[in-house]
């Protein structure tokens, strides 16, 4: 019998399982949140250093003939995330080769689920960073590793008096009731009003108004319904008057299964946040050395046993934090 | 996945309580409202609490007892010195207070009433 060499056997099989797994990568890419908030960027830093200028250098008056007022030198903030590598091998024995037409389903069926939870796994490590995001503690992420929470502030990723370097002014991005005086209110339309209006007042370190519109409603499945029935009704929901909703045309509701239970257990079901489209993708980040994909077996191992390798490169930033808003409302 | 944040720059600006220890969301909104770092630090987190200690603090210092906690970084460092310990400028402020604390037990030697126990050692 002539030998078969990887080479070979790559050509034979791989095909399989690149397609498969570019099946299955577009479907649950399909179904991460995460993208639509986070910047997934490519980095090619394997410590991805950030600075916070927001604020830092505004717009001064030129009189005639004079030179331009250089930025100012006050140093931002920082912080630096360092690249992690996250993979699985997905063995494919020479029982289940020279066996193929029994035991090759087994072996896509592998290929397929540890496919499907390399991006459910990303996707819940981004869903973590909101829903621990009211505490300054570390946290056990979804790969079991303790991970800080904070933005370079140094304060809860969530918080009602953010700071800078530049000047002694706070800035919110903790969900407050202005009608009931409440922080981390439950989901309702009134705290969704108030949000939306702290967030248009935001003055940046500098004291210009710089308005944040919080027109992205996130919410767990359990509050889907609610969300979207204060958000889409064509009247004020609850409500018997003929008011109309101005939300409607305001605000789109973005569901995250991920949200329900954070890792670790706890039920964050009740957490809602808020975003402004246009700029949360400079508050949450995630930078990406290699992107999940998988690779055929380099060499035959005595074991007969080939190894694809499925594996990818992130990490996860938080940078100015004011482009998401986020209330840790307990159940009601 | 590791992400750092620079709580040597938080702590020189009293943006953070220690190195590597974020305020607290009351102990940040104490700040928020003027109350110096280093009197949150010692659990003042109302205007209230602040202006008594500030009293009792300018109290000691009267009486050449200032508190290690509100000592400036430089004289701390003299004071390091003159205990012969061996330090360098770029030691961090909590370190010397730590470090001070440290001597005064070892010596026997009484801190300031405010020190004692304290939370920065």
């Amino acid at each position: 019998m002539a030998s078969i060499r990887t080479t070979d056997f790559a050509n034979l099989l791989n095909d399989d399982i690149q397609k498969l797994f570019s099946e299955v990568a577009k479907t649950s890419v399909g179904q991460m949140v995460g993208k639509e908030i986070f910047d997934m960027g490519d980095t090619d830093f394997k410590i991805f250093n950030y600075i916070s200028t927001h604020g830092m250098n505004n717009i001064k008056k030129t009189a005639e003939g004079a030179d331009f007022e250089s930025s100012t030198n006050v140093q931002g903030d920082t912080a630096s995330w360092t690249q992690a590598k996250y993979g699985q091998l997905i063995p494919v024995s020479y029982e289940a080769r020279r066996f193929q037409r029994e035991q090759l389903p087994f072996v896509m069926d592998n290929v397929r689920s540890v496919s499907d939870a390399a991006f459910h796994m990303i996707d819940q490590s981004l869903a973590d960073v909101l829903t621990n995001g009211f505490s300054t503690s570390n946290y056990t992420d979804v790969y079991g590793d303790s991970v800080a929470a904070t933005p370079p502030d140094g304060l809860a990723l969530f918080s009602a008096v953010h700071t800078s370097p530049v000047s002694s002014r706070t800035h919110r991005n903790l969900i407050r009731d202005l009608t009931t005086s409440t922080t981390n209110p439950i989901l309702s339309r009134e705290a969704i009003v108030s949000a939306r209006s702290d967030a248009m007042n935001y003055i940046d370190p500098a004291g210009v108004n710089r308005p944040i519109n919080l027109d992205t409603l996130i919410v767990s499945p359990a509050k889907e319904d609610e969300a979207l029935r204060i958000i889409n009704s064509d009247g004020i929901s609850g409500s018997a008057d003929r008011d109309t909703n101005p939300l409607r045309t305001k605000v789109k509701v973005l569901p995250w299964s991920k949200l329900t239970t954070r890792t670790g257990g706890t039920d964050t079901s009740a957490y809602w946040f808020m975003a402004d489209s246009a700029k949360v993708k400079q508050s949450l980040m995630a930078k990406f050395a290699d992107r999940p994909a998988i690779d055929p077996p380099e060499q035959t191992y005595k074991n007969l046993t080939w190894n694809w390798r499925l594996f990818f490169l992130y990490t996860i930033g938080r940078g100015w934090p004011v482009y998401i808003w986020g209330s840790n409302a307990a159940l009601s | 996945m590791r992400s750092e944040i620079d709580y040597h720059k938080l702590y020189n600006e009293g943006r953070c309580k220690e190195i590597g220890i974020s305020w607290s969301e009351k102990e940040a909104v104490a700040r928020s409202v003027g109350i110096p770092a280093e009197f949150v630090r010692e659990g003042c987190l109302t205007m209230e609490a602040y202006e008594k200690r500030k009293a009792e603090v300018e109290g000691l210092v009267a009486k050449g007892k200032k508190p290690l906690l509100h000592m400036k970084k430089a004289e701390l460092y003299a004071q390091a010195q003159e205990m012969g310990l061996q330090v360098t400028e770029e030691v961090p402020r909590a370190t010397l207070i730590s470090m001070i604390s440290q001597q005064h037990n070892l010596s026997g030697s009484t801190l300031p009433a405010s020190d004692e126990g304290s939370t920065e050692s």
